[in-house]
């Protein structure tokens, strides 16, 4: 009775079930407030204000100036560049995703087992994963020299070529950065393929032999539908770091402060082309409204992959 | 102390007489006096390996005035981000350091102080006359001075020339011959550009070789479709086409083994070369690039110098970037330059020859500098450059035919021309 009195509203001033969560929940909210007010300020500010920023004319000196959806009409129906941007992208997804998962699925049913030899090999295959990113891209930097001495010269001029200008060859670049990012990420997508192949119960296969099913037709019908989430993982965060790509772009054919793209804007994709109208151009509004459509396609097409996922798991079922 | 205290007097009546006018960069003039400041502070755009340089004039302005400097290093990377954030946010240094081009472009944001609106003793008299054009707005305000220069020489091996019987190439026609008969004698690829062959930087020499221009003086008109520019693109594309340049920048290191006979490039080659291969010392030398039908003359850029508009000590800060051109402000700076081993081109063409390269190459850069010319300072043309590029690239790289290809130029430097 007493506790009962204690407790009661006209005391406390709240409803004891409110209190009785305030109680329960309290330190859990106090402790996450610290990461939610950075979350809020760091991330949902900025957001909030980059879409604000993409339907305004803004220089970043002089207050922006509101143009309603003329920055998305000029990039989707009239900026010739974007829409190469656009397309140099769709092509390094497609080529960087496909082979980086192909190349790690290749390696991870190569070098699955526990064997000191998988191991060894798994780990140096993993290695460029964990490398210095720029410090990667230099690498490939010189062995992309158009001098004598660059590697992939050194081996031309071995089999009796002339040298070449690598990275002033338009045609080469999305192949080398495609080459970069099969190497950067195959070891990465072995070692999830490795740890998901790794938790299918070894009875499938073993009643698959039994059946008199070779180890090609247990692949197709074991492993990889087995694999699917794994596999969708790898997919989707693939594709976005691809979508995303800028870095490799940056070092490589950032010749000055003006230019970005490579030679005829071959390489040019559209996180540099934000770069560039946004820091090089000071079009941050135009900027803005890039990085909403980068935002709108990667969520599209994460859309349709989970969607097309969703697909196969009906169907199988 | 004197000198800088009249001068800041001076300032000060001046100011006072015109009820200290609007600067038209934002914020208002005063002078060194009335600011008294303890310190101010730049942010210098450049690697750690120019700091010396800074510090030195900054050690004399301090002993002449009691206002300490303060320099910060920041990369070129990020330097051009930076300072506009700076600018933005107004909480920045109170001098900059960066891109020939920035000056214009900062100071027509509303984010720097017209430097005449101030009392300076050494800035207009001592500017490069090539540079004019890249530093004075198309209003006539003065946001930034050079600082330092660069600019592109010619490299060549004496000792290969020597061997070949082969005398130093000072035209077009007698450099197209060099060429030629070093490619007779085995060398594949006799000449190399490494400041960005197939960007507008390297174009831009040719095209004024031949007497072309970006734009007419009154920054009205689009003219890089003249017959000029045409014969000077026509020329820079041979290079490509027809005596195997290679379009990526090499390493300065081919030079320095023989493979390149002539490399054209930034004057920091100067410290690569001497620092990077002291084996071939004696064996190479610079001059001017070869002349063109009309001019000699190469492209000149380095970093301006300029008073953020937000700075609370304006008046000394523009007294420092005075002192930079004074005599004991550059000879401070050259005998810093020269104990770390570094070449530091000060922005006086007279002091050139205070530097310390050997006499060949001063006496080369001196040449180099007397014919000199800076980017345009019309508006429009930095959001055009990179159009610019692509449109020169795809000559190389695409085989446009150059006045399909400067017709493409014309039209975008036109649509961001502001007359």
């Amino acid at each position: 009775m007493t506790a009962k009195q204690t407790d009661s509203p006209e005391r406390t001033g709240a409803p004891p079930r409110n209190r009785h969560r305030l109680q329960r929940y309290g330190p859990a909210y106090a402790m996450l407030l610290p990461f939610a007010l950075l979350f809020a300020v760091f991330l949902i500010y900025p957001l909030i204000r980059s879409m604000y920023y993409s339907l305004t004319d803004f220089n970043a000196i002089k207050p922006p100036e509101f143009v309603g959806f003329d920055n998305f009409t000029e990039l989707l129906l009239h900026d010739d560049r974007f829409h190469k941007a656009i397309w140099n992208t769709c092509k390094y997804v497609v080529f960087s995703v496909v082979l980086t998962i192909a190349l790690g699925m290749v390696l991870a049913v190569a070098f699955k087992s526990t064997s000191l030899r998988d191991r060894l090999l798994r780990t140096i295959f993993f290695l460029p994963s964990v490398s210095a990113g720029v410090g990667v891209i230099l690498v490939w930097k010189w062995i992309f020299m158009v001098d004598s001495w660059g590697l992939a010269n050194t081996v031309v001029r071995f089999f009796g070529g002339d040298n070449r200008a690598w990275l002033a060859e338009p045609s080469m670049t999305i192949p080398i950065l495609v080459t970069m990012a099969v190497w950067g990420g195959a070891g990465y997508a072995m070692v999830l393929f490795v740890a998901g192949i790794n938790a299918i119960p070894d009875e499938l296969y073993e009643q698959a032999s039994i059946d008199g099913a070779s180890k090609r037709r247990q692949f197709w019908h074991i492993t990889l539908p087995l694999l699917r989430p794994v596999l969708v993982f790898v997919f989707i965060t693939s594709t976005i770091g691809a979508f995303q790509i800028f870095e490799p772009i940056y070092l490589l054919w950032r010749r000055s402060a003006s230019i970005v793209g490579g030679p005829l804007d071959s390489a040019l994709t559209i996180v540099p082309y934000l770069y560039d109208m946004g820091f090089n151009r000071f079009q941050l509004g135009y900027a803005s409204a890039i990085a909403w459509i980068l935002f709108a396609i990667i969520f599209v097409v994460t859309l349709v992959q989970l969607r097309v996922t969703k697909t196969f798991k009906e169907f199988d079922r | 102390m004197k000198r800088f205290s009249a001068a800041a007097a001076a300032a000060a009546v001046v100011l006072a007489a015109t009820a200290c006018s609007d600067d038209g960069g934002g914020g208002e003039a005063t002078s060194m006096e009335e600011e008294n400041a303890d310190s101010i502070t730049v942010w210098h755009t450049g690697d750690a390996s120019q700091q010396p340089m800074l510090d030195a004039v900054g050690a004399v302005f301090e002993a002449e005035t009691g206002v300490k400097v303060d320099v910060e290093i920041i990369d070129w990377a990020d330097a051009h981000t930076k300072i506009l954030t700076a600018i933005q946010s107004g909480d920045g240094p109170d001098i900059f350091t960066g891109g020939l081009s920035w000056g214009i472009e900062f100071g027509e944001l509303g984010g720097l102080h017209d430097l005449r609106s101030y009392e300076t003793e050494n800035l207009e008299s001592n500017v490069i006359e090539g540079l004019w054009q890249s530093i004075e707005s198309p209003g006539g305000e003065l946001y930034g001075v050079p600082l330092n220069m660069t600019t592109y020489s010619m490299y060549y091996r004496s000792d290969i020339l020597e061997a070949n019987g082969i005398a130093v190439p000072a035209t077009w026609d007698e450099m197209d011959a060099a060429i030629t008969e070093l490619q007779g004698a085995g060398y594949e690829t006799p000449f190399v550009s490494t400041w960005e062959p197939i960007g507008w930087l390297d174009w831009f020499n040719y095209m004024y070789e031949a007497g072309g221009s970006l734009y007419s003086e009154d920054c009205t008109q689009v003219t890089v479709d003249s017959p000029e520019v045409v014969a000077g693109t026509e020329y820079w594309a041979k290079r490509f086409s027809e005596q195997n340049v290679p379009t990526d920048a090499p390493d300065i290191s081919g030079f320095a083994n023989g493979e390149y006979v002539f490399a054209t490039g930034g004057s920091w080659n100067y410290d690569g070369l001497t620092a990077g291969f002291p084996e071939i010392a004696g064996k190479w030398s610079s001059a001017p690039l070869p002349a063109g039908p009309a001019n000699a003359g190469s492209f000149i850029g380095g970093n301006v110098i300029g008073v953020m508009a937000e700075s609370d000590a304006p008046g000394t800060s523009a007294a420092f970037i005075d002192m930079v051109y004074s005599d004991e402000g550059v000879a401070a700076t050259l005998a810093a330059a020269e104990e770390g081993n570094v070449l530091w081109l000060p922005p006086r063409t007279d002091k050139v020859m205070d530097t310390h390269l050997d006499d060949a190459n001063k006496q080369a850069l001196t040449e180099i500098f007397e014919t000199s010319v800076g980017p345009p300072n019309c508006t429009g043309w930095e959001p055009a450059s990179p159009n610019v590029q692509l449109a020169l690239q795809s000559i190389v790289l695409d085989g446009v035919p150059v006045e399909e290809a400067l017709a493409t130029a014309k039209a975008e430097m036109e649509a961001t021309l502001q007359g």
